[in-house]
């Protein structure tokens, strides 16, 4: 019989010794071997002592570590025995708390708008939502600068991955279609929109509709004052109110002022309306018509801008809803 | 035409004319069609930041149509 005062007590001073002298010890270098054993123990308990993973019907005091060390300086080492109860040593890993990826930012099939997707070599953006063409064949709605690459993409080519490459996608396990059309981003002159669309793989991989907000009705003109919402990436469901139409705008791109014109402004109503990340985005009022394609904003939290969706359908030559 | 109608025409015109007037001016970043806090339309004239010397440069009503100088800072690709 074993006394479990006796094994509290070894346990307590085992923690003592060892992990709450952790506290003291991380102002130190990690170059200090003291503080490279004391970092590497994750936490002392009372169990079973194993030898060669077979359990030997007694308890020990257990030293979880993140890896065995088998050089380590003997002062440091953890001693065979506390109190006379014998010691144990097991390798766990890194503890950390289960938290779970963002659903936006999982693969999604089918996908829905809103959620994390991009051109293979970009880093993310946002699905804003699924448009038909005059035969009724779906694609991905989305920025030229999220879905093309910045004019860089092969139309019919490049693969498109959701989730985005920096949200883990990766070719083939997360391609979800491939770059179809494209509107050109002219550097030097005047834009209308940051548009473009993808085609699925599959037919399955469709949603119409738009996480956290639902589907969409159809679409509208940007009216002023009017309250809308966006699906992202990245700030998730956000509400703003349209705060000027016919906004020609200076957008700063890698050393470029690239000019837009006929742009819709909204501003947050109580945080950012956007983020990097929430590109491609669609911008809708609250009847669920989109009136609005994201693309870009200002680290004012509260400025954020979109293509007016009329010229995205026309030019693109598709539909909303 | 109505009142309406009439009435963002002249401030679609003022907001081109004030647009070839400041598009030399660095710090403005976009020029728009808003409407001010009396729920009348005006130009919005969106800056990096506002400064005396930007306040100077753009005028407070042309033809009528009052002008809101609003700090929206650099604009870039989300």
């Amino acid at each position: 019989m074993f006394n479990y005062e006796i094994l509290y007590r070894a346990k307590t001073i085992a923690e003592k010794q060892y992990l709450k002298q952790r506290a003291g010890v991380l102002g130190l270098s990690v170059l200090d071997a003291g503080a490279r054993v004391y970092e590497n123990i994750m936490g002392v308990g009372i169990g079973e002592k194993r030898v060669n993973r077979q359990g030997q019907g007694y308890p020990s005091v257990k030293f979880y570590v993140k890896k065995k060390l088998y050089n380590c300086p003997s002062e440091y080492c953890i001693e065979p025995e506390i109190l006379g109860v014998e010691t144990d040593v097991e390798q766990i890993g890194v503890v950390s708390i289960g938290e779970p990826i963002p659903e936006r930012l999982t693969q999604m099939r089918p996908a829905p708008g809103g959620v994390s997707i991009g051109h293979y070599q970009i880093t993310a953006g946002t699905l804003g939502c699924w448009v038909a063409d005059s035969y009724g064949r779906y694609y991905i709605l989305s920025n030229n600068h999220v879905l093309a690459n910045m004019n860089k993409g092969v139309k019919g080519y490049d693969p498109i991955l959701q989730p985005a490459p920096y949200d883990g996608g990766q070719l083939d396990r997360d391609t979800m279609g491939f770059l179809s059309d494209y509107v050109p981003i002219n550097v030097h002159g005047k834009n209308v929109v940051d548009a473009a669309i993808a085609v699925p793989l599959n037919e399955k991989y469709i949603d119409l509709s738009i996480l956290g907000i639902g589907n969409i009705t159809g679409k509208t003109s940007p009216e002023l004052g009017a309250h809308v919402r966006k699906s992202g990436r990245t700030t998730k469901v956000t509400e703003g109110i349209i705060d000027s139409i016919s906004t020609t705008i200076n957008v700063k791109m890698s050393g470029h002022i690239i000019q837009f014109t006929d742009q819709v402004i909204i501003r947050g109503e109580n945080d950012h309306f956007s983020l990097p990340g929430d590109s491609g985005s669609v911008v809708v009022d609250d009847e669920n018509n989109v009136c609005a394609l994201l693309f870009a904003g200002s680290q004012t939290e509260w400025f954020s801008v979109g293509n007016d969706i009329k010229n995205v359908e026309e030019v693109l030559g598709i539909r909303i809803g | 035409m109505d009142e309406k109608d009439l009435k963002i025409e002249k401030v679609k015109q003022v907001k081109e004319r004030l647009e070839n007037k400041l598009s030399k001016i660095r710090d403005v970043v976009g020029i728009g069609i808003g409407k001010d806090e009396n729920d009348d339309y005006c130009v919005k004239v969106y800056v990096r930041e506002i400064t005396d010397n930007i306040k100077r440069k753009i005028p407070q009503q042309v033809r009528g149509v009052p002008v809101e100088i609003v700090e929206s800072g650099e604009v870039k690709l989300l």
